[in-house]
């Protein structure tokens, strides 16, 4: 059985006197076709493992409400990455980056021709605990939208770590 | 980071969303979800377990395709071997944070 993440955060936050967090929840979904095919496609990375490069600010282990992101080259040698963030485990993740950010992995998947290619620039999150969400189009996917479209993306694959 | 997807895809994008928070990636309804029951932190696969990662991803990129139905989610056959649960989720950020040396932080959001 999955665990019940949103009935544990609600007893753990509101145990600690907070107010109930209020969970964005919909009943439908927006879409866009993908109209090519995996070969054809160039697929950017988005992972939300607080994954920064040593000369970027590093992300807030315990962010709250952070709306920014980093830009990684996806050929950046992992001993250049740090990641914060201390809401998962990421014992595991220090181990070898590619359980959060799989760039290697995909980097292995374009030559194998599985898809067309990977998007030269990778873009990292925090997230989590974001009270402020109104601000999240124009503060993050905005500029996001920006850096995906400059490199021709097709599609986007999303890690949620 | 759903929200994230759903601007992505309100943008103009297709997404794809891998994720291991069942009940939230329902809720919140990235436009196509794949889940895996791992602990978080493993999203992609166990460490160094170079085929496990490559088939987990393949999958999550193949729902690009088979995904036809905005908001449907696929449940990936992937097994941890053992159970977890919330308390080992505890337990397990307890301990990495004593690793570190790091105190557990009180949760009070900042205004």
């Amino acid at each position: 059985m999955p665990i019940d993440w949103v009935v544990h955060a609600n007893q753990y936050y509101q145990g600690q006197g907070f107010p109930p967090y209020m969970w964005s929840v919909f009943e439908d979904s927006p879409w866009t076709l993908f109209e090519k095919t995996l070969d054809q496609a160039r697929i950017a990375l988005l992972s939300s493992a607080g994954i920064s490069r040593d000369d970027q600010a590093p992300f807030d282990p315990w962010a709250v409400n952070d709306l920014s992101f980093r830009r990684i080259p996806v050929d950046t040698p992992f001993e250049r990455l740090k990641l914060h963030h201390n809401f998962f485990d990421h014992r595991d993740a220090l181990k070898d980056l590619n359980c959060v950010f799989p760039v290697r992995r995909l980097k292995e998947l374009e030559q194998a021709g599985f898809i067309g290619s990977l998007a030269s620039t990778a873009i990292t999150l925090g997230m989590g605990r974001m009270y402020k969400r109104s601000a999240l189009p124009k503060k993050t996917v905005r500029p996001i939208m920006e850096v995906l479209k400059a490199q021709e993306t097709d599609a986007v694959l999303l890690i949620a770590a | 980071m759903g929200l994230i997807a759903r601007g992505i895809e309100e943008s103009g994008l297709p997404t794809v969303f891998l994720g291991s928070c069942r009940d939230i990636m329902a809720q919140v309804r990235p436009p196509r979800g794949v889940f895996l029951d791992f602990p978080l932190g493993r999203t992609c696969g166990r460490p160094n377990n170079l085929e496990e990662q490559t088939n987990i991803l393949k999958d999550a990129l193949q729902a690009l395709v088979r995904i036809k139905t905005p908001g449907q989610m696929v449940d990936l056959p992937y097994e941890w071997g053992r159970p977890f649960t919330i308390q080992d989720y505890v337990r397990e950020q307890k301990e990495m944070l004593e690793e570190k040396g790091e105190p557990m932080q009180e949760w009070l959001p900042k205004k």
